[in-house]
C-alpha cells in the first residue's frame, strides 16, 4: 500500500514537472532587449517610458490542427514587470506543435463583459474611463522630435467595434518543442509612424488600426 | 471508519447548500418588466454586496478632495438625479459638461451616458470616478483608499469572500448598489399589474402617449435605449455635439439618450 503510495506521488510530480511549455515574451530594439528609460540608439532621442499589451487566446497547432486552446487566456504583458512576460501553458511535453496562434488584445465579448478580475481588471489602467474599452496596446515615451508637451508621444491602442476593431490574429511558427521565444520589434513599429506628426492615439480610429497592423507584424520567434 | 466517511460526503453538500443559499437572496424584478440586459450571471444579487455598493456611493473619499461622492451628483432625493444645475459639478467647484441623469431601471439599459459610451453599468463608475472635473480620482487610488480604511475590508470579505480588494469588486459592489435601484410603483405600473384604473383623464393622455410619444419612450420602461435628436438647437456655449463623438456616425450628430420617463412628478 504504501509503495504504491509513493508510485503514485512520483509519478504525480513527473507529469506535473513535465506538463507545461514555457513562452517568453520579449521586447526588442534594434535586436537588444528593452530597457525602460534607456536612450535609444535613433535618430531623435527617443526613450519608452510604458509599454503594455494584451495578448489573449493562445492556442497551438499541429499542422493545421488544433491541439491546445489555454482557458481564460488573458495576459497583460507589462515591460515593467518580467514576470508578466513568462507565460505557462499547460500542455504535456510530447505534444508536437509547429505554430502557435494569439490575438494582440481583448476580444469584443470580454470587451463587452462586467468588471472583470485578474489581468482584465480594470485597475491595471488599460480599461478606458471615457468609453467602454480596454486598451490593446499602451506605448509611452519621449522623442526629441515630437512636439507634444514634454516631448510625450502615448499610443493608446484600442477599439473592440466596426469600423475600427484594433484587435488581431498572429500567427507565427514555433520550434516543436522547448522555450518559445516571443519577440516584439519595437524599433518597427515606432518606425512606422512619425513622432513629429502622430503621437497621440487616445481613441479607436483608422490611426490606431494602422498602428495595431504594425504592431502585429512586429511579433516574431527568436531562435 | 464510517463516521469519517459520512463528514467526507455532508461536508460538500453543507458548503454547496450554503453557496445556494446566498443565491436565492435575488433582486425582486417587476413582472410587467422584461427581461432585464444585466447578466446577473457574472455578478449575482446578494445582500452584503448591494449594502458594500450603497457604502460606496455615499462615500466622498472615493474623491480626489473627498468632498464628492456619487450621491453629490446622483442625489436620493431627486431620484437620483442632479437638480437646481442646468450642468453638474464636481470637486473643487468645476462645472462640468452635461447634468448626471437620473438613475433607476439600470438592469434594463443595454447602453449608460448620455451618448451611450459605456456598454455594462459595471464600468459606468470608471468615468465619474476619473474625470478631471468630477471626482478627479482614479481606480488605483480608490482601492487604496479602501483598502488602508478599517471598515471596507471587512464588508469585502463579506461580499465577494476577499479582503483583498480589486477593481473588479469595486466596480461589482457598485453596480449592485445601482441594480437594486428599481422604480416600478407609478400609478402607471399598478394600472398594469391591475391594480387600479386610469381616471377619464389619466386613460385619453394615455392614448394620446400610445399614439405619440411611444416610438421613443416605449412602455413600460418608457425607454427604448435609442438615441434621438430632440430638434433643439446646439447650446452654442457648449457646443456638445451628443452622440456623434462616440458612434462617430454623422447622422447621429446631436443625438442624445431617449429618457425614461418615470416617476417624474418627484
Amino acid at each position: 500500500m504504501k509503495r504504491i503510495g509513493l508510485l503514485l506521488i512520483c509519478c504525480l510530480t513527473f507529469g506535473l514537472l513535465s506538463a507545461q511549455r514555457q513562452l517568453q515574451v520579449q521586447p526588442v530594439f534594434d535586436g537588444e532587449p528593452l530597457v525602460l528609460e534607456d536612450s535609444l540608439p535613433t535618430q531623435h532621442e527617443l526613450q519608452i517610458e510604458s509599454l503594455r499589451f494584451y495578448l489573449s487566446k493562445f492556442e497551438l497547432y499541429e499542422e493545421g490542427v488544433l491541439r491546445f486552446a489555454e482557458q481564460d487566456s488573458y495576459h497583460l504583458i507589462d515591460l515593467e514587470d518580467p514576470s508578466s512576460m513568462k507565460i505557462t501553458l499547460p500542455v504535456s511535453d510530447s505534444l508536437r506543435a509547429t505554430h502557435l496562434h494569439f490575438q494582440l488584445g481583448v476580444d469584443s465579448l470580454t470587451n463587452m463583459a462586467g468588471a472583470q478580475g485578474g489581468d482584465l481588471d480594470p485597475m491595471h489602467g488599460m480599461y478606458w474611463t471615457w468609453q467602454s474599452g480596454y486598451i490593446n496596446f499602451k506605448l509611452e515615451g519621449t522623442a526629441s522630435n515630437c512636439p507634444a508637451r514634454q516631448n510625450r508621444f502615448m499610443y493608446h491602442i484600442g477599439g473592440f467595434q466596426a469600423p475600427y476593431n484594433s484587435i488581431k490574429q498572429i500567427e507565427l511558427q514555433i520550434p516543436e518543442s522547448g522555450l518559445i521565444n516571443l519577440q516584439l520589434a519595437v524599433d518597427q513599429i515606432l518606425q512606422s509612424v512619425d513622432q513629429a506628426e502622430t503621437y497621440q492615439i487616445m481613441s479607436p480610429s483608422e490611426q490606431a488600426l494602422e498602428f495595431a497592423r504594425q504592431c502585429a507584424t512586429a511579433f516574431q520567434i527568436a531562435p | 471508519m464510517k463516521l469519517k466517511g459520512y463528514i467526507y460526503v455532508l461536508l460538500p453538500i453543507g458548503v454547496l447548500l450554503m453557496a445556494f443559499a446566498q443565491e436565492l437572496r435575488h433582486l425582486h424584478l417587476p413582472t410587467h418588466f422584461p427581461a432585464p440586459q444585466y447578466d446577473f450571471a457574472d455578478n449575482p444579487a446578494n445582500e452584503e454586496a448591494f449594502q458594500l455598493g450603497r457604502a460606496l456611493f455615499y462615500d466622498p473619499g472615493l474623491s480626489a478632495d473627498n468632498s464628492i461622492s456619487c450621491a453629490s451628483c446622483h442625489s436620493p432625493y431627486h431620484a437620483f438625479a442632479h437638480t437646481d444645475h442646468d450642468l453638474s459639478h464636481g470637486i473643487h467647484d468645476s462645472v462640468g459638461t452635461r447634468n448626471a441623469p437620473a438613475l433607476f431601471n439600470l438592469a434594463w439599459q443595454s447602453s449608460f451616458m448620455w451618448d451611450g459610451a459605456i456598454q455594462h453599468l459595471d464600468m459606468q463608475a470608471l468615468a465619474p470616478i476619473s474625470h478631471p472635473g468630477e471626482m478627479g480620482s482614479s481606480l488605483p487610488k480608490v482601492i487604496s483608499y479602501l483598502q488602508a480604511d478599517t471598515r471596507y475590508p471587512v464588508l469585502f470579505e463579506a461580499a465577494f469572500g476577499d479582503s483583498v480588494i480589486s477593481g473588479e469588486y469595486v466596480l461589482k459592489a457598485l453596480a449592485q448598489f445601482q441594480l437594486g435601484l428599481i422604480s416600478s410603483n407609478a400609478k402607471y405600473d399598478s394600472v398594469q399589474r391591475g391594480e387600479s384604473n386610469f381616471t377619464v383623464q389619466e386613460q385619453s393622455g394615455y392614448l394620446l402617449f400610445q399614439q405619440h410619444c411611444n416610438v421613443c419612450h416605449t412602455e413600460p420602461l418608457f425607454m427604448n435605449n435609442g438615441f434621438a435628436n430632440n430638434g433643439l438647437s446646439l447650446d452654442s456655449s457648449l457646443m456638445d455635439y451628443g452622440r456623434i463623438a462616440i458612434s462617430q456616425q454623422p447622422e447621429e450628430i446631436t443625438q442624445r439618450r431617449d429618457l425614461e420617463l418615470q416617476t417624474i412628478l418627484w
